[in-house]
């Protein structure tokens, strides 16, 4: 937050960032103070939320409308799918889960049977297929926040919420996650090994009307953000998912 | 980093865009402030050269003004950004003059009810809020 005070005389300038409130001492009305001003609702000012922790988590945290829907679509895709690609990723995951982890995914512990009651309500449910699913859509969330990041600090690149919200069929929208997941953005970066053969893109070769929804509404709600945030408070934007993964 | 002015019928960079604006912008402020009698008049000026400055620099600043919140009215809020005019020759070159200080009061608090009216989950307040009325 900035805020802005004048007499016509003087410009008070108060920011408030990282909890803390700073304010300076008060500067003549000369063009140099007014360049200030001009910059802060250049940053700050335009239409969009910023992209601060506290409202990626209130959009995308654990408790928001976007993720519960989210991971039970994903759950419930992953249940159902039969495509071999998307089985084939789901087992891998569930090898190098089990093994990063130490215990057997398919063991339904208190924790995560809290965690189906949250997320895909009472019933019988399936624990690897479950953590699957969040994961699988945390990864999505930091794969369209990577992209968006990247594309913003490169002026000659589409931004790629934009980009993806021009994808107005299903088929295209499809192709152009495709290429994200290819690392189409970073490897015109020069940025390898990102993302090649991520377990997590199962979901576009499961691909149907329910993932389609699921995606675009993640990208609708992050496209409400001003992307010119990150570069106005870069302290802020260091650690964007700080209060999503804690 | 700054972006460049993205159409290529404005030769301009941002970065100039922004500078010659602020030329523009003091000078307004300044010979509004000779003339004004009241805050609202200050507003007025200032308000117009800023959406000129929108125009320029191609982008879109959401003004609102005078929307009413738990304390009162904010003269204007752009985003992020809350702006309060005050009278001409009411503050001072010293950041502890009480006017100022009072202004800077008025902008937390401001702040703080922005936040609270949001009622968006995960974004309340951490910081103490200031409890001293001025």
């Amino acid at each position: 937050m900035f805020g802005v005070g004048t007499d016509g005389s003087y410009l008070i300038f108060l920011r408030f960032r990282d909890d803390k409130w700073t304010d300076h001492e008060p500067l003549e009305v000369n063009r140099y103070s007014a360049e200030r001003f001009l910059w802060a609702l250049y940053n700050l000012g335009q239409k969009g939320k910023p992209y601060q922790p506290q409202y990626l988590h209130g959009d995308f945290g654990a408790e928001s409308e976007i993720a519960r829907e989210g991971v039970r679509t994903l759950y419930e895709e992953i249940l159902a799918t039969d495509n071999p690609r998307a089985q084939v990723f789901f087992n891998q995951w569930k090898i190098l889960f089990g093994e990063v982890c130490g215990y057997d995914v398919e063991n339904l512990s208190d924790k995560l049977k809290k965690l189906a009651d949250f997320y895909v309500g009472k019933g019988k449910p399936q624990p690897a297929q479950l953590l699957f699913a969040v994961h699988t859509y945390y990864a999505i969330l930091i794969k369209l926040l990577a992209a968006q990041v990247v594309s913003f600090f490169n002026p000659w690149m589409t931004r790629q919420v934009e980009k993806l919200q021009s994808a107005t069929t299903p088929g295209r929208l499809r192709r152009e996650l495709d290429d994200l997941e290819r690392s189409g953005v970073f490897h015109k970066l020069r940025i390898t090994n990102f993302l090649e053969g991520d377990l997590f893109s199962w979901y576009l070769a499961a691909w149907n009307t329910p993932i389609e929804k699921l995606t675009r509404k993640m990208i609708t709600k992050l496209d409400e953000y001003n992307p010119d945030t990150f570069s106005e408070d870069p302290a802020q934007s260091r650690d964007l998912l700080k209060k999503l993964y804690q | 980093m700054r972006n460049q002015a993205s159409s290529s019928s404005k030769p301009e960079s941002l970065d100039e865009i922004v500078s010659h604006s602020a030329a523009t912008l003091a000078e307004h402020i300044q010979a509004a402030a000779a003339w004004a009698k009241s805050e609202m008049d200050l507003k007025i000026e200032v308000v117009a050269a800023l959406k000129d400055f929108a125009k320029r620099a191609q982008i879109k600043l959401e003004g609102h003004h005078n929307v009413t919140i738990a304390t009162g009215r904010p003269d204007s809020v752009y985003g992020s950004v809350i702006v309060e005019y005050k009278a001409p020759a009411t503050l001072s070159p010293l950041k502890e003059g009480s006017a100022n200080k009072a202004l800077i009061d008025q902008l937390k608090r401001r702040f703080y009810d922005m936040r609270r009216e949001e009622h968006a989950p995960g974004t309340a307040c951490s910081a103490s809020e200031p409890t001293e009325a001025t």
